[in-house]
C-alpha cells in the first residue's frame, strides 16, 4: 500500500471521487451521499493497492463548513473548531463505513457549480493525470505510482462531475455510480 | 536547442527525469524535474513511442509518413513541431 489518494466515498459496486482546492464542495457532497445511504469510505485520503487498485478506506470525520451545514441540515449538534467547522463521523449522518473495494467509477469534480448537476465522460489519460497530481507520494515513487494508476485509469470509467443542487447531484452520482 | 531539434541525425529519447504511463494507446508523462503531469494525445503517443532513442529524427518522420500517409514535408514539419515541444517541456532529451 505505497500511496494515498484523495478519495471519498464508495457504492456496491466501489467508487470514488475526489477533487482539487479546498472550498470546492467535496465535503458536502461526502455528507450528502453518506446521508443517501452510501458507505462512506474517506474525505481526506485512501490507500491505493498496487497489486489489484483496490481501496482502502480512511474513515476520518468530515469536516463541514457553516455553509455546508445549512445545505445539509439538520446536522447533529457538536463541537465547533474555530473556523466553525464541524467534524461528523459518518455514523452520526446515518452512514457506515467498509473494507477495501475496488473502484466502480472515477469522478472528477470541477471547481465551478452549475444549475443542474452534469456528468461527462472523461479520457482515461485524463484521469490518470488527474489522479497522479494528487496522488501524495508520486515524488517519490512515480513509476509505481503511475503504473498503478494507469491501470486503475485503463478500467475504471471516469467522469468529470459539475455539480448542481446538492440533492440533484447525489441522485446523478448514484445514476451513474450503482450497479444496473 | 531548436537547431538540435530539426537536425534530422538527432536521436530523441525520453529524459531521465521523464516517467510516462500507456492508457488506451495515449500517453501520460510525468516530468520529476518541473513535478508535472503531461497528456499526449493520440499523434503525441505514436511519436512518444518512437522516439527511443534508436530512432533519428528523419527515421522518426519516416516511420510516421507511413504510419500517417501523409505528405512527407507536412509530416516532417509536424514530427520536427511536436518534437521541439516535448524538449521544451524536459520530457524529451
Amino acid at each position: 500500500m505505497p500511496f494515498s489518494m484523495p478519495v471519498v466515498w464508495q457504492v456496491k459496486a466501489g467508487a470514488w471521487c475526489w477533487q482539487d482546492p479546498s472550498g470546492a464542495g467535496k465535503s458536502t457532497l461526502v455528507a450528502a451521499l453518506v446521508r443517501h445511504g452510501l458507505p462512506y469510505l474517506s474525505d481526506e485520503l485512501v490507500g491505493v493497492a498496487v497489486a489489484d487498485g483496490s481501496l482502502c478506506p480512511h474513515p476520518v470525520p468530515i469536516g463541514l463548513r457553516p455553509g455546508a451545514q445549512k445545505l445539509l441540515a439538520p446536522v447533529p449538534p457538536g463541537p465547533f473548531d474555530l473556523e466553525g467547522r464541524r467534524s461528523i463521523r459518518s455514523v452520526e449522518l446515518g452512514g457506515s463505513t467498509c473494507g477495501c473495494v475496488r473502484a466502480g467509477a472515477i469522478v472528477i469534480l470541477a471547481p465551478r457549480r452549475g444549475r443542474e448537476p452534469k456528468l461527462s465522460p472523461l479520457r482515461p489519460t485524463i484521469a490518470l493525470a488527474e489522479m497522479a497530481s494528487h496522488a501524495l507520494n508520486l515524488g517519490q515513487q512515480p513509476e509505481v505510482v503511475l503504473g498503478a494508476l494507469a491501470r486503475l485509469a485503463a478500467t475504471t470509467p471516469a467522469w468529470r462531475l459539475v455539480a448542481g443542487g446538492i440533492d440533484s447531484t447525489c441522485q446523478a452520482l448514484r445514476a451513474v455510480l450503482e450497479p444496473r | 536547442m531548436s537547431s538540435r531539434l530539426v537536425r534530422a541525425s538527432w536521436r530523441p529519447r525520453p529524459a531521465a527525469t521523464a516517467i510516462s504511463a500507456v492508457v488506451d494507446d495515449e500517453v501520460v508523462v510525468y516530468c520529476e524535474r518541473s513535478s508535472r503531469m503531461h497528456c499526449l494525445d493520440r499523434y503525441g503517443s505514436i511519436l512518444w513511442a518512437l522516439c527511443d532513442g534508436s530512432r533519428t529524427v528523419a527515421q522518426v518522420a519516416a516511420e510516421t509518413v507511413e504510419l500517417s500517409g501523409g505528405l512527407p514535408e507536412e509530416v516532417r514539419a509536424d514530427v520536427d513541431a511536436t518534437l521541439r515541444r516535448l524538449y521544451e517541456l524536459d520530457i524529451l532529451r
